[in-house]
């Protein structure tokens, strides 16, 4: 009875002096001394800045170059007293240059004793001129990192990266989290490409897939997020889709939920009428017959007349409905077209095909997985079948 | 001796499940899909079926010595050295799966936790913690584990379960695009997921009620896991897919970290899986030191087997230092996976040939 | 020189030898006052040593050396007037009730009736004293000096008859005691409004007066080597098993303690006395018992506490209400659940807050982080030490609560709460998350059903937040797992202190239905199955 009582002592003891010198607390970082940064802007290093500027942005590494210019925005955290003054800004900006980007963070921890915390990034947006140089060796950091979460946000911007977490937005809300929630809106309206997260993108890397990225653009107190800068297998982005592109590549990607189509109305043809859609149910399918791969998109659209512009026509009249669907249909095949062409063009293929032709004849994809993107690709030709039903218009007839 | 109540079924699946289910869950989708690729369901069930014979065989060895524990019939069979080198090797063997466990889970905790914390830190807590509950026999660590068994794996299973949110059936097809060959070889890497009972079994059987469906219940908990790990791996796959899954070291965590849905709170289930997970590897841990420190007291014929536990300590720990770099630490763990597997399918069918002749010898004897 | 000193202070040599005789009888004194004092303290009457004898003055002599220093015994002396022989009583004034006395035992002996010679010829002096004369209602013989003592000490009184060896003592106690109350503890809605107080007969009244059975067996004892504490084991014959029991009553008389307090009689039945989790649960409840009692369990009622203890209890023992049983099954298992919820926050809400806020905010969604770090800005502590401060501040003003007098006792919420609180957040001494957290906190300790449950998770708050200052939610999660490595090693006479939640077997399956939720009434037909009760089903019938 003793012994025991004295090895359960001792161990209690033990335990009590772990934690008593474990109490070095290696890790800890109050919560308000850590950087949170919000997003991220990779822009080349311009090399027009000043003398003293430019010191204040060298990171020093002892190989590579003075490439990139990384910009770091952080939330300001404000006493309650202050919230009154909402014009100042809602952000701190750091930034410096190199070409690692973890030699470039560590930079930054020498003008800020915030410890930077990627757990919070939203956004990552790239410059054109990077992108178009290509991200694969950018991205690899921002892969690697522990604390870098899968549902990062990536962008590429035609302008200068830095220009969009600098803006001062209308909202009072950090620029980065209100591009982040931008994105939540990609289903009302798909003129931008969906799931730009890192995952994704990684996921592509490793499959040496083409992938895309929707374009953020900034102009005075605003932001827009519309099409799609297109990135082949080596991570450079070769091109860009227009919003019509957008619309059908998702349509092929089987990604479309919602949207808007404005079609001629066809009692008048000098007016419009717009169908939005709310069920879709699309697939598309590979035929291989011989050598021959072709594909088949078949589509339901189901949806309502928003809009009906021509006065006085009724709305639930069989004729109209009828026509109006066979308008709308016409109108997707031909954004699924232009599209699909636009991708032969550019010898990309961002919308899972060659994932459904590996799935239906893995045999076959394995003798030209190396020549899917460049020559099989081009060549396969597309079948379109779209069926649009006009459910209902909506209030009135 | 410590152990002198009787372990129920119900305690002995407990047991068992949490011998089962440990630190693997983390980093094992990786080995497997690394040549299954999408198949690694398959994989899995394949190993299922292994693992069920290679239980059904260490079942039948016990029973043939149903007061003995394996410590002393490997002696009765193979002679007292012999035997002994026998159980050395055994011991050993479960040394290095603590240990090989022990370092995934340092690694993970110094990654996902504590990024600067020292790893031997880590490891001493956790272990310290293990040789406490240890010390107190048989009754208290069946007890703690169906605790924690009700409430880890209640809590464990709905922050899997959350990840069919993200679920991509495209990265399941296609089915056996590779033929057969990486799905079997899959499943031999899959075996230390299923690793333990086994070895287990043979220490606890003379304290079992309800011998005689012992196979039935470890066919029930083999049918458990198989469960849980074919929604873990594959919820893993679905959401990574087969290159990505096998690219990341830790991919069952990595995956749980695309699971956002904005403005529900529910984000950074990655977080809390890795902190549920701790009291998942924590019974785990516990099992395989009772076990091994057990065995050892049972071989130097020890009165108790708390000082050996004890010991245990220090010996872990150096172990688990042991490999200097993550490639050795994998290639160790390649080869402990297959020395597991050697012993199940090949030197315990072995045991059980011996035993039946020995039995066979011995009714020709009292015949004669 | 030297030779000069004894001449010259030839007096002061005397001076000094007297003053040595002088220290030396006083040393004698010392020493004698002290083996006096000794004595004085050794002196204890054992009443042992005496016997009863025939002499009435004799006993008396005896009684009153026994009881010397006491002024409340009362000696009344006085002639039985039918047998012609002299005979006294003795009782305590304050603890007797004079009625029974004047009544039944005086005026009926000194009343003469033409029938007591009859009685002399049936039956002996004593025995027709006893069954023909005295109209009391309990009086018994008794032989043995020690045995009249202690029933007069609780407030019987003796009768002794000269030419008899043998004294009558008569069952005559009252005792000013509180009447019954609402338990000031264990408030509930729908529970009976009754609670047990510092009297053993009356508590025992309130089990009867519940369990209408011949098999409720109440077996008394005393406990306590000087002051003997009169201790009744209540429970169910064929239901509660009899090892339990037994184990019950074999800890009892282990009891060595001189005088035992008796509303810390728990203490002395732990079986492990250095945890801090509570191994015997106490209840002011009737009602409470008597449902233990149903399920096969023990209780210990003490005379002079309020508080009945059970034994075994287990941990989820602690969670559970009258209440539970009186509600509708769905509220009352979610209410139970909440119980828990809030037993877990209790213990781990602190610790929580530090290791989330300062090793992992990736825990947190961003927005949260955000706020959070916002409202911390400025705070000149690390979040351990402000919740160490908090911590300290919550439990002086609990303690402050209850320690002062109910009249300002809203003075100690007013300035705590409002204050402190507030003037600390303002001054940006602390947070205002934590103190929501420490807020939370408090009032997840007090939906905890049971006081003494809060108790250690109160204590096991900081050594948790230690650890998740040192090691964030890995230090966190390992205080955890420790304390469910130690309540798995606890037991509560001999049953695992975490029972129906670690069933054995399948069979013991059964009895989850009233440990984390509850089931109807109609569902739960079986006792629970750790308790191994003899007779296991509740419901008969079918």
């Amino acid at each position: 009875m003793h012994k025991r009582l004295s090895i359960r002592l001792a161990l209690g003891i033990i335990l009590l002096l772990l934690t008593v010198t474990v109490s070095g607390c290696w890790d800890r970082k109050e919560i308000e001394n850590r950087g949170y940064v919000l997003g991220v802007a990779i822009d080349y290093a311009t090399g027009e800045h000043n003398k003293r500027k430019s010191e204040f942005l060298y990171a020093p590494q002892g190989a590579g170059q003075r490439k990139y210019l990384v910009t770091m925005q952080l939330p300001k955290f404000r006493k309650e007293a202050s919230k009154e003054i909402s014009s100042a800004q809602q952000h701190l900006i750091w930034a410096a240059e190199g070409e690692s980007m973890f030699a470039i963070t560590r930079a930054i921890n020498t003008k800020v004793y915030f410890a930077m915390f990627f757990e919070d990034i939203q956004i990552i947006i790239f410059s054109e001129a990077v992108a178009r140089e290509g991200i694969g060796s950018i991205i690899d950091f921002w892969l690697r990192d522990a604390e870098i979460r899968r549902k990062v946000k990536l962008f590429v911007t035609p302008g200068r990266a830095e220009d969009i977490l600098k803006t001062k937005l209308q909202v009072e809300e950090v620029n980065s989290m209100f591009i982040a929630k931008l994105t939540q809106n990609v289903n009302k309206s798909p003129y931008f490409v969906s799931k730009p997260v890192i995952g994704e993108i990684s996921e592509a890397m490793r499959d040496k897939r083409s992938f895309v990225m929707p374009l953020v653009m900034v102009e005075e107190k605003e932001v827009k997020l519309t099409r799609a800068a297109v990135f082949n297998k080596q991570q450079k982005m070769i091109g860009e889709f227009d919003e019509f592109e957008v619309y059908g590549a998702k349509l092929l990607k089987r990604e479309l939920k919602q949207g808007v189509i404005v079609v001629p109305n066809p009692s008048d043809t000098k007016r419009i009428a717009v169908f939005e859609l709310y069920e879709a149910d699309i697939e598309v399918k590979p035929h291989l017959a011989g050598d021959k791969l072709r594909f088949l998109v078949e589509a339901k659209f189901t949806g309502t007349l928003a809009e009906n512009q021509a006065a006085g026509q009724d709305a639930l009249d069989p004729v109209f409905t009828k026509a109006i669907e066979q308008a709308v249909a016409a109108e997707y095949t031909r954004l699924v077209n232009k599209a699909y062409i636009k991708q032969q063009d550019l010898k990309v293929e961002v919308c899972g095909l060659g994932k459904l032709v590996y799935n239906k004849y893995p045999q076959y994809w394995k003798s030209i997985k190396e020549r899917w993107e460049e020559e099989i690709f081009p060549q396969t030709p597309l079948d379109i079948k779209i069926k649009v039903t006009v459910r209902r218009p909506v209030l009135k007839r | 001796m410590e152990l002198n109540r009787w372990v129920s079924p119900l305690q002995f699946m407990v047991i068992t499940i949490n011998t089962m289910i440990g630190a693997n869950l983390l980093t094992l989708p990786r080995t497997i899909v690394a040549t299954a690729k999408q198949d690694m369901w398959m994989s899995i069930l394949v190993t299922s079926v292994l693992f069920a014979v290679s239980f059904r065989i260490a079942a039948a060895l016990a029973a043939y010595f149903p007061n003995h524990t394996s410590i002393e019939y490997h002696r009765i069979l193979l002679g007292r050295f012999f035997g002994n080198i026998l159980n050395l090797i055994m011991l050993t063997l479960m040394l290095a799966v603590t240990a090989q466990f022990i370092r995934i889970f340092r690694i993970a905790v110094k990654i996902f936790l504590l990024d600067l914390t020292p790893s031997q830190v880590i490891v001493f807590i956790f272990l310290a913690l293990a040789v406490y509950a240890a010390q107190h026999g048989l009754g208290p660590i069946i007890r703690v584990q169906q605790l924690l068994f009700l409430f880890s794996y209640s809590l464990f299973i709905m922050l899997i379960l959350l990840g069919v949110l993200e679920v991509e059936r495209e990265h399941y097809s296609p089915m056996l695009a590779d033929g057969i060959k990486p799905v079997l070889q899959g499943s031999l890497n899959c075996w230390t997921a299923y690793s333990g009972p086994e070895l287990i079994i043979g220490f606890l059987y003379p304290y079992l009620v309800q011998r005689e469906r012992i196979t039935r219940y470890g066919l029930i908990v083999i049918g458990a896991v198989t469960i849980i790990y074919v929604l873990i791996y594959g919820i893993t796959l679905g959401i990574l897919g087969a290159a990505e899954t096998a690219d990341l070291l830790i991919p069952t965590v990595m995956a749980y970290r695309s699971i956002e849905i904005p403005d529900t709170f529910i984000e950074r289930i990655d977080g809390y899986l890795m902190i549920v997970w701790i009291a998942i590897c924590f019974t785990s841990l516990l099992n395989w030191l009772y076990f091994i420190g057990f065995g050892a007291a049972r071989m130097l014929k020890l009165e108790s087997s708390r000082a050996a536990m004890v010991l245990l300590l220090p010996l872990i720990s150096y172990l688990v230092a042991l490999p200097p770099d993550y490639h050795s630490f994998v290639t160790a763990s390649d080869w402990i996976n297959y020395c597991s597997l050697i012993w199940g399918l090949g030197f315990m069918p072995m045991l059980l040939i011996l035993a039946w002749r020995r039995k066979a010898e011995m009714k020709q004897c009292t015949k004669d | 020189m030297q030779k000069k000193i004894p001449l010259e202070n030839e007096s002061l040599f005397t001076k000094l030898q007297n003053l040595k005789t002088l220290i030396a009888g006083a040393s004698e004194v010392k020493e004698d006052i002290e083996t006096l004092v000794r004595t004085l303290n050794e002196h204890c009457v054992e009443s042992e040593a005496y016997q009863l004898k025939t002499a009435l003055q004799v006993n008396i002599e005896h009684l009153r050396e026994i009881l010397s220093g006491s002024d409340d015994i009362q000696f009344r002396e006085f002639w039985i007037v039918p047998f012609q022989v002299k005979a006294a009583i003795v009782f305590l004034e304050g603890m007797i009730d004079q009625g029974i006395i004047n009544e039944h035992i005086i005026e009926k002996l000194t009343a003469s009736r033409s029938s007591h010679k009859f009685c002399l010829e049936q039956l002996a002096l004593i025995d027709s004293i006893r069954n023909i004369i005295l109209t009391a209602a309990s009086v018994t013989k008794e032989d043995s000096m020690e045995a009249i003592i202690s029933r007069i000490l609780s407030g019987d009184a003796a009768l002794f008859i000269d030419t008899v060896n043998t004294a009558l003592v008569i069952a005559t106690r009252k005792v000013e005691f509180r009447a019954v109350a609402e338990p000031e503890t264990e408030a509930e809605v729908l529970g009976p409004r009754d609670g047990f107080t510092e009297e053993l007969r009356v508590n025992i009244t309130l089990i009867r007066r519940r369990i209408i059975n011949p098999n409720l067996i109440i077996k008394k004892q005393h406990i306590g080597i000087r002051s003997k504490a009169e201790v009744a084991v209540v429970y169910l014959r064929g239901i509660a098993n009899f090892k339990l029991i037994h184990e019950v009553e074999k800890r009892l008389k282990n009891i060595t303690l001189d005088i035992p307090a008796p509303s810390g009689m728990h203490n002395l039945l732990e079986d492990k006395p250095f945890s801090i989790f509570p191994t015997v649960m106490s209840t002011e409840r009737p009602d409470k018992l008597a449902a233990a009692l149903a399920e096969g369990k023990a209780g210990i009622l003490v005379d002079g506490t309020p508080f009945c203890y059970i034994a075994p209890s287990t941990f989820p023992d602690f969670f559970k209400a009258g209440d539970d049983y009186y509600e509708k099954w769905l509220p009352a298992a979610l209410i139970r659940i909440t119980r828990y919820a809030a037993a877990f926050f209790a213990l781990t809400m602190p610790a929580l807050y530090v290791a989330v806020t300062s090793f992992h905010p990736g825990l947190l969604p961003t927005p949260l982080v955000l706020t959070i770090g916002t409202s911390r800005e400025g705070v000149p502590f690390p979040a351990f030490v402000e919740a160490l401060i908090m911590e300290a501040l919550l439990e002086i003003m609990q303690e402050a609560g209850i320690r002062l007098p109910k009249i300002i006792g809203p003075a100690v919420s007013i300035v705590g709460g409002l204050v402190i609180g507030e003037a600390a957040v303002r001054a940006g001494l602390v947070s205002p998350p934590l103190i929501i957290v420490t807020s939370f906190t408090a009032i997840a300790t007090f939906s905890i059903s049971s006081y003494r449950l809060g108790l250690p998770l109160r204590l096991l708050r900081v050594p948790l937040m230690c650890l998740a200052a040192s090691l964030g939610m890995f230090g966190v999660m390992c205080g955890l797992l420790a304390i469910a490595v130690h309540l798995s090693i606890l037991e509560s006479f001999g049953e695992p202190y975490l029972a129906p939640l670690v069933p054995k077997s399948r069979a013991n399956l059964s009895d989850l239905k009233d440990t984390i939720v509850i089931l109807p009434a109609t569902q739960m037909v079986e006792r629970p199955d750790y308790l191994e009760p003899p007779d296991g089903k509740r419901q008969k019938g079918e």
